[in-house]
């Protein structure tokens, strides 16, 4: 397939916004490609209301990042 | 998400003009550039911890105990779907770019803030690829009188 793109005249008078946050992009120019990817784990199980105990221990070490993992035996 | 090689476009990128900018705060893996760039690849991973005691009473938060910290996001990539969805409306896209005016002109841009793995930039770029992650946990003690000392084992 090939895309056509014609640019013609862009002025805009004034942008006012509160923020740009978590993996946004606010641009005035051209871009190649852009890929953003954002995470926010918020759920009502995040709400521990209880014993002040120790938050949870890593259960999944082998994949976490920036530790050893090891290669399948073959 | 692959490395960009460098940027090498084959269109001539626009100038861009803002005659003011205001950005009141910047943080956590943000940029406010001013100019262009080939690859933009910043990454934010944070526990967002709110609870009555402090991390040396009640222990650190570990980001490998929370999964969504190193699962794989899926590949973005529409010209790929686009293929493989039986439409047969492309192997690969070829795009092409006619600029007419040689400039975007925005008179004013006013911001509180830029956080958590972002951009603000005024000028053209290759790549972007940005990854934020986080998890947000709430920790309060039961309602009723406080205890006497914390349960920690």
């Amino acid at each position: 397939m090939r895309m056509d793109v014609t640019n013609h005249q862009l002025a805009v008078g004034s942008i006012e916004l509160t923020g740009v946050a978590s993996a946004s992009l606010l641009q005035v120019g051209d871009s190649g490609d852009v890929c953003l990817q954002s995470m926010f784990d918020t759920p009502p199980e995040s709400v521990i209301v209880g014993p002040l105990a120790p938050l949870g221990e890593p259960v999944e070490v082998s994949t976490g990042p920036g530790t050893e993992v090891e290669e399948p035996a073959p | 998400m692959s490395a960009h090689p460098g940027w090498q476009p084959d269109w001539p990128p626009r100038i861009s003009r803002v005659d003011r900018l205001e950005v009141i705060a910047l943080s956590y893996s943000s940029v406010v550039q001013l100019g262009d760039h080939a690859t933009f690849a910043p990454r934010l991973q944070a526990i967002a911890v709110q609870r009555e005691l402090d991390h040396s009473a009640a222990g650190e938060a570990e980001f490998e105990a929370y999964a969504m910290f190193s699962e794989p996001y899926p590949e973005l990539d529409a010209f790929a779907w686009l293929s493989e969805s039986g439409s047969g409306i492309c192997e690969s896209v070829a795009m092409r770019r006619t600029q007419v005016c040689p400039d975007i002109q925005v008179g004013r841009i006013v911001t509180l803030g830029v956080s958590n793995a972002s951009l603000l930039q005024i000028g053209s770029s290759g790549a972007s690829r940005a990854d934020s992650r986080i998890k947000h946990i709430r920790q309060y003690a039961p309602p009723g009188p406080p205890e006497a000392s914390p349960d920690v084992p």
